[in-house]
């Protein structure tokens, strides 16, 4: 147990935190009951996967200035571990969808471009496989990452909101802030988020940390 | 069960996502042994 291992305990602990308040805490009574409570957990894949496609973002343009393939690696494991998180929300939310919206895949403009969202991501992946040499890869997949962040953002975050009519709540709101939510609710909601991205960064950490290893395996 | 509330819909929810970082975990854990593998062999080879 090493000192600057805080932030991994504190990712526990707001999580534990979200799972035993998020339980307890009083919801407003609208249509979808209890299951509101999901908010806490459904909602924290996409906060996860948003942070984890900003860190992938922020370390691709870092390595196009200066050609450093640690900073590549950490891309790609952002961008690994955000698919987990993507791939986890769409499946919590066809959970709840089928108990509030009677099928697990409802024809939305919300749902479908989380859904392509996810095809942009999972073809850098495969992108990135298909380029045996190491400076090639890093450099087209950083290109191509850096392209996939602005559609993910156009598919999930504007093209939803210009689509009108969407059965998926928080349109209204600005995308990481649920203006309407309750007081109660919020100081339930905004730890667990954290929670969240701080186990995101836990596990790509120790993906990097792997990888580094890899490379340094092949030299 | 409370079908009423609808909780059991929140606790699927949650297994899911424990299932889910599991088997992510599983992959990962095995991406090491393999590694841990290779440079197992490379230090007995560098032995010799």
């Amino acid at each position: 147990m090493v000192k600057r291992d805080w932030w991994k305990f504190l990712s526990g602990g707001l999580l534990m935190y979200a799972i035993v308040a998020g339980f307890i805490v009083e919801v407003p009574d609208t249509m979808i009951r209890e299951t509101m409570r999901n908010l806490f957990f459904h909602v924290g894949m996409w906060f996860g996967m948003f942070a984890m496609l900003i860190t992938g973002f922020i370390f691709s343009l870092r390595y196009l200035r200066k050609f450093d393939e640690t900073e590549d690696i950490i891309a790609a494991e952002a961008v690994n571990v955000g698919l987990m998180f993507g791939f986890l929300g769409i499946f919590t939310g066809m959970i709840w969808a089928n108990f509030t919206w009677g099928s697990p895949w409802v024809k939305d403009p919300k749902l479908n471009g989380a859904a392509v969202g996810l095809f942009i991501y999972l073809a850098y992946m495969i992108l990135r496989g298909s380029i045996d040499d190491v400076h090639k890869r890093a450099k087209v997949g950083a290109v191509y990452n850096i392209f996939a962040f602005f559609l993910w953002i156009v598919f999930v975050l504007v093209l939803p909101r210009l689509a009108g009519e969407s059965i998926h709540p928080g349109k209204d709101s600005p995308p990481v802030l649920p203006m309407h939510l309750e007081p109660s609710m919020r100081i339930v909601f905004y730890p667990a988020m954290f929670g969240w991205i701080l186990l995101g960064f836990w596990i790509m950490n120790i993906r990097v940390r792997i990888h580094r290893l890899q490379s340094k395996m092949e030299l | 069960m409370e079908s009423y509330g609808k909780i059991f819909v929140v606790v699927a929810v949650l297994a899911v996502i424990l299932v889910g970082i599991f088997i992510y975990l599983f992959t990962i854990d095995r991406k090491l042994r393999k590694l841990e593998k290779e440079i197992e062999e490379k230090t007995t080879q560098t032995e010799k």
